[in-house]
């Protein structure tokens, strides 16, 4: 190539043919040996060495002139269909690794609030709690008080039951969580005096309402152990119940020694309960979109915990 | 002779269950009087000189255990009357001191007080009680009570190189040579030492690692004790033992 070019002089002769009309051995004589062509693009089409070749090379590049531009066009729309094709590749897999997330999330939070539940589980089933109450049946029997025995035996056994049934639902009636809880707390009430008292607004439907299982008993009991237990006398706790617009509101008070104190005199897993409970909470939340509020209020006698559930609809 | 005894335990019905139960069961032992704390105890004990405590260890405020450490030194026998809590019931068991777990067989109940009952009648003192405060207080060395026949010894775990099982007796190897035979499963033990580098290497052997000077390929695994003795390594525990080894010689 470097060598037909060389030597085609002068640079003048170098003709741009696409006629096959015009014959080459008419312009140059045919002892001419060195020709380079070219299209009107200025694209090389080849070298010949006589204007017969030339002309017969002329000629066959003009039978197929057109297979070269739709080879390019070709080229660009297959590169466009590889892109988008691409393209589609790579969101689709985006997609996939997206929803591959939010499904790991979502199990994720599942597997998270399966723990919280159990680990709520675990602390009703606090076996300090059990074999206590169990001894102060004990004590019933031993001073041949039966009816009462009786009584809080079934209590007891009540609220196991319904720890185990309970222990497979995520959420259960309110009316199940009051009756559990008013079960606990008629055997705390036999370990150690305290008054108790539940108040329910009458507009709440406690037997369509549906609240996370074992939701009240970690607040009660850090009442109690926390609260009231590091005192001598008058111990109260309160449970109310309100419902305003779609919510219920849930406060548990207790008049103790509030948690400042309560932290002081025990120095131990204080608030643990709390914390699960709020973090489960939160992935309710998240799991239902729906508000859970949860509060803690330091009162000048004792302390007050806010719960708001929101009311289904 | 009637044993002078008092019941320490926060919740009224613990201590009315307890009263009871001795009346009915134990009519040597005498209760002079009721304590629902610890600060409420350390007065009852400088008011009557008891024989005999019994001590719950979970009560709000101040456990069990504040009780012996604010006397320092006990003269009285104590038996821990527990409703739960195993790292007490593990502290208890380690000084080889008496306990009932709530709610209460009187079976076990009589069973203690008659073990009781007679140190107290020999006079003897109250060892357990006082190695027990020791050990939770200085937990950094502490002693094992070891009952061998109708005496109890308190050996350091550090000085113990390792125990051998034999049906419901365990043999122990000590640094000075001395070997104790203690009617214990040696499952109890490993138990109770688990804490404190002990590992079993097979189902008769276990081992204090800081007494291990050699570990021998022969035989599928051998250990070399300081004191010269071999012991067994089971082709199950191998694996388990080489990484512990492992992160010894780290």
């Amino acid at each position: 190539m470097e060598d037909f070019l060389s030597r085609a002089e002068p640079k003048a002769q170098q003709l741009l043919l696409m006629n096959d009309t015009i014959r080459l051995s008419d312009i140059f004589p045919s002892d001419w040996k060195n020709f380079i062509l070219y299209n009107k693009e200025g694209e090389h089409i080849g070298n010949a060495k006589s204007p017969l070749e030339a002309t017969n090379l002329m000629k066959q590049y003009l039978v197929q002139p057109k297979e070269k531009t739709i080879d390019k066009s070709v080229l660009i729309t297959v590169i466009i269909v590889l892109v988008a094709l691409l393209v589609l590749v790579v969101s689709v897999l985006l997609v996939w690794k997206w929803r591959v997330q939010q499904q790991f999330r979502k199990e994720q939070r599942e597997r998270r609030l399966r723990e919280l539940e159990l680990t709520a589980i675990r602390s009703q089933m606090n076996p300090h709690f059990l074999f206590n109450s169990l001894n102060s049946v004990q004590n019933l029997v031993q001073k041949n008080m039966g009816r009462e025995a009786h009584l809080y035996l079934a209590d007891f056994a009540g609220l196991i039951r319904k720890v185990l049934n309970n222990s497979e639902k995520e959420e259960v009636s309110l009316a199940e969580e009051l009756e559990m809880t008013e079960q606990y707390l008629r055997l705390e009430q036999l370990r150690f005096d305290f008054d108790y008292s539940m108040e329910i607004d009458s507009e709440i439907d406690v037997h369509n309402t549906l609240v996370p299982s074992m939701l009240l008993q970690p607040f009660v009991e850090n009442a109690i152990v926390h609260g009231l237990q590091n005192k001598t006398s008058d111990r109260k706790l309160k449970i109310t119940m309100k419902r305003r617009d779609s919510e219920i509101k849930i406060e548990i008070e207790d008049n103790g020694v509030g948690r400042e104190a309560a932290k002081e005199l025990s120095k131990t897993k204080n608030g643990k309960g709390t914390k699960l409970i709020s973090e489960r909470l939160q992935l309710l939340k998240e799991k239902q979109g729906e508000k859970y509020l949860l509060e803690t209020i330091d009162l000048p006698e004792g302390t007050r915990v806010e719960i708001i559930i929101p009311e289904e609809n | 002779m009637k044993i002078k005894s008092i019941i320490v335990d926060d919740e009224k019905h613990g201590r009315e269950n307890l009263a009871g139960l001795l009346r009915e069961y134990c009519p040597e032992v005498l209760v002079l009087g009721e304590a629902n704390s610890v600060a409420a105890a350390v007065l009852l004990i400088e008011k009557h000189d008891p024989d005999l405590v019994f001590l719950d260890i979970e009560m709000p405020k101040e456990n069990g255990f504040r009780l012996l450490e604010t006397l320092g030194h006990a003269r009285f026998e104590v038996i821990f009357v527990t409703a739960f809590d195993n790292y007490a019931i593990k502290a208890i068991r380690f000084s080889a001191a008496d306990y009932i777990l709530k709610p209460i067989n009187y079976n076990d109940l009589v069973e203690a007080v008659k073990r009781v009952s007679h140190r107290v009648l020999q006079k003897q003192e109250n060892q357990r009680v006082n190695e027990l405060a020791r050990n939770i207080q200085q937990p950094e060395n502490p002693r094992i009570g070891l009952p061998t026949g109708d005496r109890i010894e308190f050996i350091e775990v550090r000085k113990i190189i390792h125990c051998k099982g034999e049906g419901n007796y365990t043999h122990i190897y000590l640094q000075d040579k001395r070997r104790l035979l203690v009617a214990k499963t040696l499952v109890d033990f490993e138990e109770l030492l688990n804490d404190y580098a002990f590992i079993r290497t097979h189902k008769s052997h276990l081992v204090n690692l800081h007494h291990v000077s050699a570990y021998l390929k022969t035989d599928g695994g051998t250990l070399e004790l300081s004191n010269g003795d071999r012991v067994n390594i089971s082709r199950r525990r191998k694996d388990a033992v080489q990484e512990v080894l492992k992160t010894l010689t780290q």
